[in-house]
């Protein structure tokens, strides 16, 4: 074997999976389904290792499922308001509720207490945290077995859990030790309806027993173990995972494909969904199998065996779209892909590759979805778009609608600059964050962050950031710091500084062409110096049009003069502005014209900045003989000027011409020009008046 | 003083067509100016928007939707006020198209002005019933998409097939409705009626006897129409825009304009027959 086999060999073992970790926790649960009640009724054996390094006389675990159980919850109470759809339940289920209660919880065989705790808002009818008092402390190191009976029951499909009728996605369904934070101490927090979960890693050993025939898919690896009666016995183990959840139902059916992996290996991809609708597998495979060649290739080597996707039928559809170790849920299954309209779209592929991209930082590096939702939900939808725009493209990565393109990251970017307050994306604990902000907050400022800096600084060396920080934190919880860190290492303070501010600065940064003016010159009113002369120039002056004109005007070194006039900023000194002369080669030449009388044209423009520190832009001057300025402006301060006397008007002004200010989610407003160009306008009004000729001719017909 | 005599010798039926289509063209023009003006100094000075490529992709077409609400005030004007013409159009076309009426047949609208108040008031009552079927439609799609979820309907069903229903029933409802008060207007500007509630009577007895011409063809008549406008106005979008879209859509509203003045025909003679 030659060298270049040599390294390409041990390239491959470098990239393929490495075995997963060991777990302080293990989960032994048996658990019974009655799809008739949506009871469940479950027998769970925890072993716990005391990572902390103090005894431990008290362990907090969450009752997830109470999050459903009144309408006093603290999840039903920050919720309801803000996702509406969730009132809808309560109006359509005679009885939506779901809850989990242990009937006995033992250490040692002895019966242990335990009390609901609501440490964050002091809510007395939250019973998602409990509190469970040890018999025997546990010292640092060592290990406890809890032994806990519980019933539950499912909520009718609600927040991405429970169901009804047939199907039923099972999650957040056992009682659970709470986290605990590297180096810190339990995360103890009640279920808020904004955020998701935080847990250590485990293995699972999961056995269930549901209807006889029924579909099942689950996280993990698993088998048929038995059929007793009318009861199929299923088991499911998987090791190294922060969670464990599963989906079931009557008319479902679990197709299983082997995908070898661009980096070597292979990973069983099962496609859960209703039946009748196998034709569409190969589809959603791929849009697994490509996200798992993306993200493999570009970060970490998927390290589980499989990876399942579930495409809920109509009852299940209010789990969709969310994530959980080697399992999440897509979008709705079944005909809706086979739809006319729909079919040309790839919302689905999306949706499965966002909820893949969450494999790797919910349930592989795992940060706190508690206090930092942005982590996980941001750099998730950063890779969304990665993933959609590496296999498909940017513009029509999301296919196509009515028969126009869907662009990759048409959702993040809007027409008018933002009226509500955005505070720092790392403000926290993230479950505070409400309702409008959320998207913003949690997906769009980091996603676009990201963005950013990979157009300033190399998609490369944004990739090399990601890697490193997914191959040095997986399976250890990460706080945002450790990714700064990260990044100041990989890709220099530049970097680092960039990413902070974003997370740092509140509101949103918005660059904008403020005014753009012209007129052509004419000599200023007033006495003016001509040689040893002094001519007095009154407001009728009908001499030379180019008198007083500066002679760097005539360009007659081919460069043109721009003024900058900058205000300076601020911070913890005052940096001074100034009006700068600065002469620039042009980026394009000027169109001569021969035999036209010259005339001259005073251009000014002004443009409002976000005064930050890390987000430096291009701004380009283009003026109408094709002359086109492009200065770099450091985006300090809140506004810049340019003025110039040109023998060729400023035709407009455009600043970030690439649009690499993704964080800038207003690039509509980032150029102006002098005069109206385009059809745009002229269609489109007499588009609209149609509509509106439209609305009378139905008034006038109905009313 | 020729062009007075050429349009003298216009004769009544293409007078009440044109003074339709002009009802359109006049109201709306000030907002068309406007929302070219708004338009120009908004989208056309944006050089964002000078590289897209028509048609316009998702993204761009939602940037540039949201322009046009900042302009949209004068249109919403013109869409109100060619509305109140058009009941102005409608009294003086019933008047001027009907042979037994001692009319001037070539002032369409003096003739028609005089039945305003009393076309407002009709309009009063059609909008109480178009609000209660709107409610009344609601209510049963909302019970049916309760259930739809309880029952685990399709997809499909559930989210396309019962929005499509409920828009067609609305549409169905609302043209019944609206078939009625047209006949209402007409027997008003016909009998000179003042009080309306006789005239319902009168309506249904005409349904009874000629429900295909009375009822049916009229609603087929509106329902051409509009949903011709609703086609021509997405297949003009969707296509890109351009000046034969625009000029498509000017001879559509004249074929509107001509559709009514038959729909006024059609129930004059049926009232003589």
């Amino acid at each position: 074997m030659n060298r270049l086999g040599l390294f390409l060999l041990a390239a491959c073992f470098a990239a393929s999976a490495a075995p997963l970790p060991e777990s302080s926790i293990s989960y032994t649960i048996e658990v019974r389904l009655n799809p008739e009640t949506r009871d469940l009724d479950g027998k769970e054996s925890i072993t716990w290792q005391n990572t902390l390094d103090r005894d431990v006389d008290s362990i907090p675990m969450h009752l997830y499922l109470n999050a459903f159980s009144n309408r006093g919850s603290s999840w039903f109470r920050e919720t309801l308001g803000e996702r509406f759809i969730e009132s809808t339940i309560l109006k359509r289920f005679e009885d939506p509720w779901g809850w989990t209660e242990p009937s006995s919880i033992r250490q040692d065989g002895v019966e242990l207490e335990w009390e609901a705790i609501a440490p964050d808002d002091g809510n007395h009818l939250d019973r998602s945290l409990i509190e469970v008092a040890l018999h025997q402390p546990v010292a640092p190191g060592e290990t406890v077995t809890l032994n806990i009976d519980w019933k539950g029951r499912l909520p009718a499909a609600a927040a991405r859990t429970g169901g009804y009728d047939r199907f039923f996605f099972i999650a957040q369904w056992f009682p659970k030790v709470a986290g605990v934070r590297p180096g810190g101490d339990f995360n103890r927090h009640q279920f808020f309806g904004p955020t998701e979960f935080f847990a250590n890693f485990a293995n699972y050993d999961v056995t269930i027993a549901i209807p006889e025939g029924w579909g099942i898919a689950s996280t993990g690896k698993g088998e048929l173990l038995r059929s007793d009666g009318d009861v199929d016995w299923h088991r499911y183990q998987q090791g190294s995972v922060i969670d464990f959840a599963l989906a079931v139902g009557a008319d479902m059916e679990n197709v299983a494909t082997t995908h070898e992996l661009a980096t070597g290996g292979s990973v069983d991809i099962h496609i859960f969904q209703p039946k009748g609708f196998r034709h569409q597998v190969p589809r959603w495979t791929d849009a697994t199998a490509r996200s798992l060649d993306t993200l493999s290739t570009r970060l970490l080597p998927y390290p589980y065996e499989t990876v399942t996707v579930v495409l809920p039928p109509r009852a299940g559809t209010r789990a969709m779209g969310m994530e959980y170790p080697t399992l999440f849920t897509g979008g709705p299954g079944g005909e809706l892909w086979d739809y006319r309209i729909a079919k040309t779209t790839r919302l689905n592929e999306g949706v499965i590759a966002h909820e893949f991209g969450h494999q790797y930082f919910n349930a592989i590096v795992a940060t706190n979805e508690f206090e930092d939702a942005f982590m996980d939900e941001g750099m998730t939808e950063y890779w969304t778009a990665e993933i959609m725009s590496d296999n498909w493209g940017e513009e029509s990565g999301n296919g196509f609608l009515l028969e126009r393109a869907l662009n990759v990251n048409s959702s993040s970017i809007v027409a008018k600059p933002a009226t509500a307050v955005y505070p720092a994306v790392w403000s926290g604990p993230s479950f505070l964050v409400r309702g409008y902000s959320i998207g913003r907050q949690f997906y769009d400022r980091p996603a676009t962050t990201f963005q950013t800096a990979a157009r300033l600084f190399g998609r490369d060396v944004i990739d090399r950031v990601f890697s490193t920080y997914v191959q040095r934190w997986q399976f250890k919880h990460p706080r945002v710091e450790d990714f700064w860190g990260v990044a100041e290492e990989v890709a220099g303070p530049d970097v680092a500084a960039m990413l902070r501010e974003a997370y740092l600065q509140p509101g949103i940064p918005d660059y904008r062409v403020a005014t753009l003016d012209v007129e052509e010159y004419s000599p200023p009113p007033g006495y003016l110096r001509d040689g040893d002369e002094t001519v007095l120039v009154d407001i009728d002056w009908d001499g030379d049009a180019t008198f007083g004109l500066p002679a760097e005007a005539l360009e007659e070194d081919g460069r043109v003069l721009i003024e900058i006039l900058d205000p300076g900023h601020t911070r913890e000194l005052r940096t001074m502005g100034n009006i700068e002369r600065r002469y620039f080669d042009t980026v394009a030449k000027a169109d001569k014209v021969d035999g036209e009388e010259t005339v001259f044209f005073t251009s000014s423009a002004r443009i409002n900045g976000p005064d930050w520190d890390h987000l430096p832009v291009t701004v380009e001057l283009r003026f109408a003989d094709g002359v086109v300025i492009s200065d770099a402006w450091d985006g300090k301060g809140v506004y810049r000027e340019y003025r110039t006397v040109r023998p060729s008007p400023l035709e407009s002004v455009v600043i970030d011409p690439n649009y690499n200010i993704r964080l800038d989610i207003v690039p509509v407003n980032n150029g102006l020009s002098r005069e109206v160009s385009g059809t745009a306008p002229r269609d489109w009004s007499r588009w609209v008046t149609g509509l509106y000729q439209l609305f009378a001719e139905g008034a006038a017909s109905w009313l | 003083m020729a062009l007075t005599k050429l349009f003298d010798r216009v004769p009544p039926t293409v007078r009440v067509i044109l003074a339709r289509w002009f009802i359109y063209i006049f109201a709306t023009l000030p907002g068309l100016v406007s929302m070219q003006g708004h338009l120009n100094e908004s989208v056309g000075k944006r050089p964002w928007f000078q590289g897209a490529e028509m048609p316009l992709d998702i993204l761009n077409l939602r940037l540039l939707i949201s322009e046009l609400s900042g302009g949209a005030g004068m249109l919403m004007l013109g869409g109100l006020l060619a509305w109140v013409l058009l009941l102005v159009w409608l009294a003086g076309a019933v008047r001027v198209l009907d042979p037994q009426a001692a009319a001037d047949t070539k002032k369409v609208f003096a003739n028609g002005r005089p039945f305003l108040w009393r076309y407002l008031r009709i309009a009063f009552f059609a909008l109480v019933v178009v609000v209660s079927v709107h409610f009344g439609i609601k209510l049963l799609f909302t019970s049916l998409a309760a259930r739809a979820e309880l029952q685990s309907w399709p997809l499909e069903r559930t989210y396309i097939d019962l929005n499509l229903w409920r828009a067609a029933i609305l549409f169905v409802l609302l043209t019944l409705a609206g078939v009625f008060f047209f006949w209402m207007r007409v027997m008003t500007a016909m009998t000179d009626e003042r009080k309306l509630r006789y005239l319902p009577r009168r309506i249904f007895r005409l349904y009874r006897k000629h429900i295909a011409s009375a009822l049916l063809m009229q609603c087929a008549a509106v329902a051409g129409v509009l949903m011709l406008q609703v086609t021509a106005l997405y297949a003009w979008r969707q296509a890109g825009g351009g000046l034969v879209w625009f000029m498509a859509w000017l001879l559509l509203l004249l074929f509107a304009a001509w559709v009514w003045q038959w729909r006024v025909l059609s129930a004059l003679r049926l009232v003589y027959r």
